[in-house]
């Protein structure tokens, strides 16, 4: 069996394997966002995109989960008789994980994201606020000043650059609506990450569930009593 | 090849060797298929007989490209040692031309319709009168861009309205300035033309004098003024055995030649690439000035080794004097060798050199067919070797197991019970070395799998790196190059990932005579550019008002009464009198773009599924030959033998590795002598 410290070293590192795929996606997708394309291809990939890469990753990191269990077990199963370690062959045990991890019941499913079509009327406001706020305050102001030239002027240019402000920021969409797509990729990337890492934790209970009933059912032949008698009379598999 | 028996030099040889050679080997794989019977020796004899057919239906195809006017006609007839393509004339096809050695004359048209039409075991000239008309442009259209005409009928199928918008853009890619005033031209050019008489594929079988009938020469339509070439030249150069670039020696500086090496071919293609500069003969005294310039310049393009001067009608005289002809005679035929017979003539007596050898000297040939010849066959020869190599393996195995088996048989003959302890024992060995190849996989599978593969990080580099050079492209040239690059960066990593693979089993199993080499099937799913295009197309043609400008007279809606419709700008209209479509290139290269983001993202997925089912191969094809060898020694067991069967069968075992070791000599012997 795998030992418990062992264990925790693996998980540590799947962690950090997870972490560091998670910011390759992000880095992709954002890559692609950045660009000046089309603002409704953008908006698909953005929906699309992130969960396609993830399912893809998915499999990659249920690969690296399997090979740091099977580089540990390994180590044992060499020093097993070789008829036992034929046995531990024969059952296939990455096979049968993957297969099980990939299957209807057990595979990884991430949802769509939820990417917004269209920016919501407060966000709207909010953008344009500031324009508005100036642009009001400037004609407040205009009309309280008196009548001195010099100092009307301060005011009348705030009543102008309110407008152009809110020209700009309506201009700005595409940058803004990106900018929003970014901030809920990142929300459900992060989301993602806790699932994806339930996923294989999952994956990790199924592996060490069916590596102990594989050791069970290899205690059982006869060969591994007189490995358990010799245990240090190795029979390493010499070709 | 192209040049005399006489004039090889060793390395030329080889071209002539290939036949002989190639033969040689698929005599040896024959002998191989029957010594080998139903004995699995490890070789997978199907891919082995894909590589022959390959083999056997081998073709070189050289791609002759370069400008209109460039010289290509002349120097290709140079090359096959006939003057059977038209040069005196302006090519005015879109269509390749295929050139290949038949024994009897043959030429197949095939239109953009599909009507073909095809002449079969004409006369020279005929063939030649009919290429004239099909592939050159009539007296009355030189001045006008025909080419571009037919490929809009082409590219949209039906033929195009001469208004203002199309004559700009006819003027825009054309570089030919006031077609305005040729209006009428194109116009009975237009109306002449339709998919019925464009020709898209030219087929040229002719008993050329030359022995090597396994190249096709490919006339390219010329690239136009910035080096573009259409979609059907474009696969025709991916497939290339070699690229010539024909251009004048003088001026040696070539935008066209800098456009089509760095927008229009794949990487892989500049590979191939070789720049012939045309016409020295003009230049003469300059030439090898001209060559080194020419050298200097294009260093980061081609390697200097594969940039060369030459002169055709040069090539041509000699290859006239090769056929008997004098020079007087040759002058007298034709009036533009003329003055290059009486100056290089001139120089031969000068020199002290013979008249024949003098022309082929002074042509340039004689340097650029040895290389072009050496640069054809040797990717060939070493494909001959790999197969050689497969088959001498497979030979080893076999001998082994005929050994094994007199062993066995003898045991048998001599102690039964020690037989039958022999096979257990072998049964424990197979058993072991099965468990070792699970173990192997198993490490394999750790070091290949997994985001810590060298796969993983090189996938996520391509990637990163295409997407950033597809969407800075800014033609539609650009893009297809930038696409085919990738495909190929792709393809050329899966390969190198599966030597890896390949090495690491090697090293592991070679007890066990390992016999996987790189025939995984794997395949680049491939993208269909032209639907991608087709629906890019639809999605980008706008619909744009037809304007017409309307001036009412005065007496019309009581113009009079208003003084202010007196003048007659403000009685002029502008009305709406129709639709019409306009294609919008910069969105149609936006929508292919994102298109071709997608399906590379799908291409790139795709891969991965396919290299980590290479592993799933071995792991089967491994199993399948242990399960062999297992049931083999589980039959011999069964089997009970007569003395005398036994003798006979060790008799019939040593005859055949008598057979097989004289074979694996001859295979020796053989690679020892390939080039």
């Amino acid at each position: 069996m795998i030992k418990s410290d062992i264990l925790k070293k693996i998980e540590k590192k799947l962690e950090e394997d997870i972490s560091k795929e998670i910011e390759l996606i992000k880095r992709e997708v954002f890559f692609i966002l950045d660009k000046e394309l089309d603002i409704y291809f953008l908006k698909e990939f953005a929906k699309y995109y992130p969960r396609k890469l993830l399912k893809e990753k998915a499999e990659i990191l249920l690969d690296t989960l399997l090979n740091y269990f099977m580089k540990e077990i390994l180590e044992d199963v060499k020093r097993l008789h070789p008829d036992i370690q034929y046995e531990f062959f024969k059952e296939n045990l990455r096979d049968k994980i993957r297969n099980w991890a990939l299957s209807e019941n057990g595979r990884f499913y991430p949802l769509l994201p939820d990417i917004k079509e269209k920016e919501s009327m407060l966000e709207k406001t909010l953008t344009i606020a500031p324009g508005v706020a100036l642009s009001a305050g400037g004609l407040i102001a205009t009309a309280a000043i008196p009548e001195t030239l010099p100092l009307k002027a301060i005011p009348a240019v705030s009543t102008l650059i309110g407008p152009i402000y809110i020209i700009k920021r309506i201009k700005d969409k595409n940058k803004r609506l990106k900018n929003m797509w970014k901030r809920q990729i990142n929300a459900y990337l992060k989301y993602s990450k806790k699932e994806l890492k339930n996923w294989l934790f999952q994956v990790e209970d199924r592996f060490l569930n069916e590596l102990d009933n594989l050791y069970k059912k290899l205690d059982t032949i006869k060969p591994i009593n007189e490995f358990n008698k010799n245990r240090r009379n190795i029979n390493y598999v010499k070709i | 090849m192209f040049l005399e028996a006489k004039s090889f030099n060793k390395e030329v040889k080889k071209f002539a060797e290939y036949k002989i050679y190639k033969q040689q080997v698929i005599e040896i794989f024959e002998n191989y298929k029957n010594l080998k019977g139903a004995l699995n020796d490890g070789v997978d004899v199907k891919s082995l007989e894909n590589k022959i057919y390959n083999l056997k239906n081998n073709q070189f195809i050289i791609a002759v490209a370069g400008e209109v006017k460039a010289g290509k006609s002349t120097f290709i007839n140079s090359l096959i040692k006939e003057e059977i393509l038209p040069t005196d004339v302006l090519q005015a096809t879109n269509a390749l031309i295929e050139i290949f050695y038949s024994k009897k004359p043959y030429l197949k048209i095939s239109y953009a319709s599909g009507k073909t039409e095809i002449l079969e075991d004409e006369a020279r000239e005929v063939i030649k009168e009919k290429l004239k008309k099909v592939a050159s442009i009539p007296e009355e259209y030189r001045d006008i861009p025909v080419n571009l005409i037919d490929l809009y009928i082409l590219e949209y199928g039906h033929i195009p309205i001469i208004d203002e918008d199309f004559i700009k853009y006819l003027e825009e890619r054309s570089g030919i300035e006031n077609l305005k005033e040729v209006r009428y031209k194109l116009e009975n050019y237009v109306m002449s033309r339709s998919k019925d008489n464009i020709p898209v594929r030219i087929e040229l079988g002719y008993p050329f004098p030359w022995e090597f009938d396994e190249i096709r020469l490919v006339d390219m339509p010329g690239v136009n003024a910035i080096g573009g070439v259409h979609d059907l030249s474009f696969a025709f150069l991916e497939k290339s055995n070699a690229i010539l670039f024909i251009h004048p020696i003088k001026p040696v500086e070539s935008e066209s030649l800098k456009r089509f090496v760095s927008s229009v071919i794949t990487d892989k293609s500049k590979e191939a690439l070789f720049l012939v500069l045309t016409h020295s003969a003009i230049f003469f005294e300059e030439k090898e000035r001209l060559l080194e310039e020419a050298k200097r310049i294009y260093s980061s393009i081609i390697p200097s080794h594969r940039i060369f001067a030459v002169d055709s009608i040069l090539k041509l005289i000699y290859e006239d004097l090769n056929k008997g002809k004098t020079l007087d005679e040759i002058k007298r035929e034709s009036r533009h060798k003329r003055k290059w017979i009486i100056y290089f003539k001139d120089l031969a007596e000068e020199e002290g050199l013979e008249e024949k050898k003098a022309f082929l000297q002074y042509s340039g040939f004689e340097e650029l067919i040895p290389v072009l010849e050496n640069f054809l066959v040797s990717a060939p020869f070493s494909e001959l070797a790999k197969i050689l190599e497969i088959i001498l393996d497979g030979y080893k195995e076999q001998i082994s197991i005929y050994q094994e088996t007199i062993k066995l048989l003898q045991t048998q003959k001599k102690d039964r019970e020690e037989f039958l302890r022999e096979i257990d024992r072998m049964q424990k060995g197979l058993k072991k070395l099965e468990t070792y190849c699970y173990l192997i996989l198993e490490e394999a599978a750790t070091v290949f799998m997994g985001v810590h593969s060298p796969i993983e990080a090189q996938l996520n580099e391509i990637k990163m790196k295409y997407y950033d050079v597809f969407l800075n492209a800014k033609e539609l040239e650009e893009l297809r190059k930038y696409y085919r690059d990738a495909e190929n960066s792709l393809n050329q990593l899966v390969k190198e990932n599966l030597k890896q693979i390949s090495e690491f089993f090697r090293k592991k199993l070679e007890q066990v005579g390992e016999q996987f080499k790189e025939e995984y099937n794997i395949s680049i799913p491939k993208i269909d550019l032209a639907a991608i295009e087709e629906t890019c197309r639809r999605e980008v043609i706008k619909r744009e008002p037809i304007i017409e400008e309307k001036v009412e007279s005065l007496l019309e809606n009581w113009n009079f009464l208003k003084p202010w419709k007196w003048f007659k700008s403000e009685r002029t209209k502008k009305i709406i009198v129709g639709t019409k479509e306009i294609f919008d290139k910069e969105a149609f290269l936006k929508i292919l773009c994102n298109n071709l983001l997608e399906s590379f993202i799908e291409v790139v997925e795709k891969l991965r599924d396919e290299f980590y089912r290479a592993l799933n191969f071995y792991k089967a094809k491994i199993g399948y030959i242990l399960e062999e060898k297992r049931d083999r020694l589980e039959d011999l067991k069964k089997e009970l033998k007569s003395n005398e069967r036994i003798d006979y069968e060790i008799l019939m075992a040593e005859k055949k590795i008598a057979l097989i070791e004289k074979e694996i000599k001859k295979i020796e012997g053989f690679l020892k002598i390939l080039p």
